[in-house]
């Protein structure tokens, strides 16, 4: 297809819609592609609002892997605003690229970011939006092939009717491979189901057109099976061994507006074996991969001499674990070009002491507020999800936060866990409120806010067979807990709706009849279901009636062993035994330790794929093993303040690979 | 003290950010180009730099100013010229933000934002025809009261914007069909727009060049956009490019949808009448070889 800018006719809309540098691109980092007739042409999608979007480190590191790619350029695209939306609609102008402005159509591949269930509406909004047919089915010839990958990709049968491949786990190695192949099938002239065909030969990529369900009598799901000869039967997901190989993104995008999580990060390790039970991305992204600490502080000097940001993030599911994490903190505060100006941030917090030792280190001046996730209210409902924070970690942890100086303190918990009992939910209350005593021994007016979400079982995790709890049921916790935190004044509780957590629930454990009550939704005006303003529960309970689904057989069931589940042909490495053995542990409250630092207890993955930890240490760092039922030889106990020794006096950790084995 | 006083443009796609958005942009190139910056004391120290008036989103303009306050204990006295700290930092900014011109200011100088009380407008109006316009500006010329409906705290209020326009005249027709220019041509345009640059078509549109409505050819369609000169006072409050519009489109009383279909800040004014000064005017001596140096 012919490409054209289309910034003017874009321009002209602009005076009439919010916050319009959404639509210029521009950012430093960002590149501005030559296209040819003999490259591949990736547009990577992420369906939200640029804001929510544009920080996207996935999107990121593919959009440079692809841009250095001889034969392929990259551009990006995220959800155009409903006011953008509705002028582009009236005006005919269909989704475009902030890069060179091209229009969606033009590109050869559509690539989506899945990152969140409630953002399917948009995708498909999307698709619709670039003047291609929501339906892969309707879809021939030249149009863009739908491509979509992220963590939602591994239960992908809700929007398996409108996507044309997903790509399970890293896409680091798989776009280049897609590449490859899609260059292939256009210099042999293979049909668009040739193309298909032949790109589902390639590990890690499902084509769901290629694979077709069958339903029993009950309306369980009898199979899943491929239709043609030749098709795996299973796809497994794709693994990066080594992120040490993959120092990306290398230009980290500055946005010139405001976006969230505007500052630069820098992923420390990728996956996380703590093993709690209800965490979808700690079980699909098994296992530890360390980065070196020498290439985390390339990164970081590089980054910010390059971005000017003036907070760094290192990011990971647990960054306090990160073996590196002291020496890399030091490498930054005591960096010349830091100057003492730069903050640096963990997103996720470890619950102990030591940990706010670290952010006592790094938050010398910002002492706003710490957030801990301790995700149970009672010990014994943290040994169901195998999260195994004591009081004693929690209360030292919130004791050292005010006693170095914060003043607001978030703990995170879940209701509507599996057999959750009211007293486990009026537990969330009374820690809470210890908190706050805690903090008034060192403040007049200290704050804690407990933030409750309800909990949706996800695929690939030991609940995934567990029903979710109702929507009324999560509301009447909720009831109970606002009871129980009343006439607390310096107590705050948010709770999450309980109501998006059942559209949570259907998009992300439905099969793929609920890709027609996600067009439904679409159709019927719903997009942006993620921000609460947008979100309206009767929109979806409507759909799921007009295509004949019950929420209560969706959502609410509890699935029995033998029963097939609509993502058991996809894998993310662990063995069904792996996860129903968690199932049954997490019900009589028996823990699993971290395999980063005892043996291992072959949940499938490493010993499925050749893979094994990538860590500097073999030993938790110093309070590490909290929370894993283990009591191992570890360093030093934990140290208040924590004092960073000069680089002569540090220990240095060699970069070994440890194997999990040990 | 050292106070280091920049003039730098805001043109093409960048022209949809916000004040907000170059404010966050300045304080990274600074950073990026590890200039001294003086810090805020206190729990959140912020580099200390001030900006002059927002520009409007959507407007463009050549004559944007901030005051960077310099750390002394990296310059010393001696503070040598200050187009070395300008151009640094120049080449941190994103395409489409580019230093002017660059001088010390004087211990003592009040603020941009107290000193300057007008600016220079050039703006595009479409939605009527010429021969309209000149009728319509020479009416708000003599009129008391020019009401605009203004958004205030997501309240409608109206306000006159009338004490805040000190003049408005048809402009240059040369800049009607602004054609998109690269950022450093468009701030020679801009800046040399009553008068051509370099001989010939400053946009090298070839078309041909003219006062008059009948020499611009057929390329300006019969509604405009017609260029205006305004100059807008900032006190008590100023006027936006787009309330202009509308005031006018009400003193056509409905006949005219009015629209302003682009708009350039050229200059901003210190003092009025025939003292008026620019914080740093382009012609002065060192801000040409400046200018010079920047496109
Ligand atoms: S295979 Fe063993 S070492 Fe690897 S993640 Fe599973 S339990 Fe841990």
């Amino acid at each position: 297809m012919e490409m054209h800018s289309l910034w003017p006719r874009i321009e002209s809309l602009l005076a009439g819609v919010s916050k319009p540098a959404r639509y210029i691109g521009c950012e430093e980092g960002a590149q501005l592609p030559l296209h040819s007739p003999e490259s591949i042409s990736w547009l990577l999608v992420y369906p939200d609002a640029y804001e929510i979007g544009l920080p996207n480190q996935g999107l990121q590191i593919l959009y440079e892997i692809l841009n250095e790619h001889p034969f392929a350029v990259a551009e990006r695209a995220y959800a155009p605003w409903i006011d953008m939306e509705a002028l582009m609609r009236a005006e005919g102008l269909p989704l475009f690229s902030l890069e060179n402005h091209y229009s969606a159509a033009s590109f050869d591949v559509l690539a989506f970011n899945l990152s969140a269930e409630l953002t399917y509406t948009n995708v498909l909004n999307l698709i619709d939006l670039s003047g291609i047919p929501v339906r892969s089915g309707e879809r021939c010839g030249e149009l863009p092939l739908v491509v979509a990958g992220g963590h939602c990709a591994f239960n992908p049968e809700p929007l398996a009717d409108f996507i044309d491949l997903f790509v399970l786990g890293d896409g680091e190695e798989p776009v280049v491979e897609i590449t490859e192949c899609l260059l292939y099938a256009r210099q042999s002239r293979l049909s668009r189901q040739e193309t298909l065909i032949s790109l589902a030969g390639i590990e890690g990529v499902y084509v769901p057109s290629l694979y077709e369900v069958v339903y029993r009598r009950d309306g369980l799901i009898e199979s899943v099976r491929p239709n043609i000869a030749g098709v795996r039967e299973r796809v497994e997901k794709r693994t990066v061994a080594d992120l040490a190989e993959w120092p990306y993104p290398k230009h980290q995008l500055v946005p010139l507006t405001e976006v969230v999580h505007d500052r630069m990060n820098v992923e420390v390790f990728r996956g996380c074996t703590r093993g709690c039970r209800f965490c979808q991305a700690g079980m699909i992204t098994r296992p530890v991969r360390e980065r070196p600490v020498a290439q985390v502080r390339q990164m970081v000097s590089e980054g910010l001499a390059r971005t000017g940001y003036d907070e760094v993030a290192l990011t990971s599911l647990s960054s306090a674990d990160f073996s590196g994490i002291e020496q890399s903190i030091g490498d930054i505060i005591g960096d010349p070009m830091c100057s003492g100006q730069v903050s640096v941030s963990l997103p996720s917090l470890r619950v102990d002491a030591f940990t706010v030792g670290i952010a006592s280190e790094i938050q010398k001046v910002r002492r706003t507020g710490l957030t801990f996730a301790p995700d149970g209210g009672t010990w014994r409902m943290r040994q169901v999800i195998n999260k195994l924070i004591s009081e004693d970690d929690l209360f030292g942890a919130v004791e050292a936060a005010f006693s170095q100086g914060w003043r607001r303190i978030k703990l995170y918990f879940l209701i509507g866990l599996p057999t959750e009992q009211d007293e486990d939910v009026i537990a969330i209350a009374e820690l809470a409120k210890s908190c706050v005593e805690i903090g008034l021994r060192y403040h007049r007016n200290p704050t804690v806010t407990a933030s409750v979400g309800g909990f949706v079982p996800k695929p690939h995790t030991p609940f995934q067979w567990f029903g979710q709890n109702s929507a009324d049921e999560l509301r009447r916790k909720v009831g109970i807990l606002l009871g129980a935190v009343k006439g607390v004044r310096q107590l705050t509780l948010r709770w999450h709706d309980p109501e998006a957590s059942l559209a949570e629930g259907i998009a992300s454990r439905g099969d793929r009849r609920v890709g027609a009550v996600l067009e439904h939704v679409w159709r019927h005006g719903g997009t942006f279901q993620e921000w609460s303003e947008r979100f309206e529960l009767k929109r979806w309970t409507d759909a799921m009636q007009a295509v004949g689904l019950s929420v209560e057989d969706v959502v609410y069931r509890e699935r029995s062993q033998d029963e097939v589940l609509p993502w058991d042909h996809l894998s993310s490495g662990l063995h069904r035994d792996f996860l129903w053995g968690e199932w049954q542990d997490a019900l009589v409250g028996a823990g699993q330790p971290d395999c980063r630092w005892t043996p291992c207890y072959d949940c499938g993955v490493c010993t499925g794929y050749g893979l094994e930890h990538v860590v500097a240490s073999a030993l938790p760092p110093a309070g590490g093993s909290q929370g894993t039922l283990q009591v191992l030889p570890s360093p030093p106990p934990t140290r208040i303040p924590l004092h960073i020794a000069p680089p002569s006096h540090r220990v240095l950790v060699s970069e070994v690979s440890a194997k999990g084995q040990g | 003290m050292a106070r280091l006083r920049i003039r730098f443009s805001k043109l093409g796609k960048l022209r949809w950010t916000s004040h907000r958005d170059i404010a966050r942009m300045w304080e990274r190139a600074l950073r990026r180009a590890q200039i001294p910056v003086e810090y805020s004391h206190g729990f959140t120290p912020r580099p200390r730099i001030s900006f002059g008036l927002a520009l409007p989103t959507g407007s463009e303009s050549v004559a944007e100013y901030l005051d960077i306050e310099i750390d002394p204990s990296a310059t010393g006295d001696a503070m040598g010229d200050p187009w070395d700290l300008a151009s640094r930092v120049d080449e941190a900014l994103p395409v489409g933000v580019k230093v002017l011109a660059a001088v010390w200011s004087k211990a003592g100088d009040p603020s941009l934002q107290e000193a300057v009380c007008s600016c220079t407008w050039k703006i595009g109006l479409s939605g009527l025809e010429h021969t309209e316009l000149e009728d319509l500006l020479g009416k708000a010329m003599a009129s008391s009261h020019l009401v605009v409906i203004r958004e205030r705290k997501a309240r409608q209020v109206q306000d006159d914007i009338r004490p805040a326009l000190i003049s408005a005249v048809g402009g240059d027709l040369r800049d009607a069909s602004r054609g998109d220019l690269g950022a450093a041509d468009a701030t020679s345009v801009w800046l040399g727009s009553s008068c051509a640059v370099s001989g010939g078509d400053p946009r090298g549109s070839g078309q041909p060049l003219g006062d008059g409505v009948g020499s611009i050819g057929a390329a300006v369609p019969k509604s405009g956009p017609w260029p205006v000169t305004v100059e807008i006072a900032t006190r008590p409050r100023g006027a936006r490019p787009a309330e202009l519009a509308q005031a006018l489109a009400g003193l056509s009383g409905g006949a005219c949808v009015v629209r302003a279909e682009w708009s350039v800040r050229t200059a901003q004014w210190i003092g009025g009448g025939a003292s008026a000064r620019e914080p740093i005017a382009l012609a002065a001596a060192p801000a040409l070889r400046a200018l010079e140096r920047a496109s």
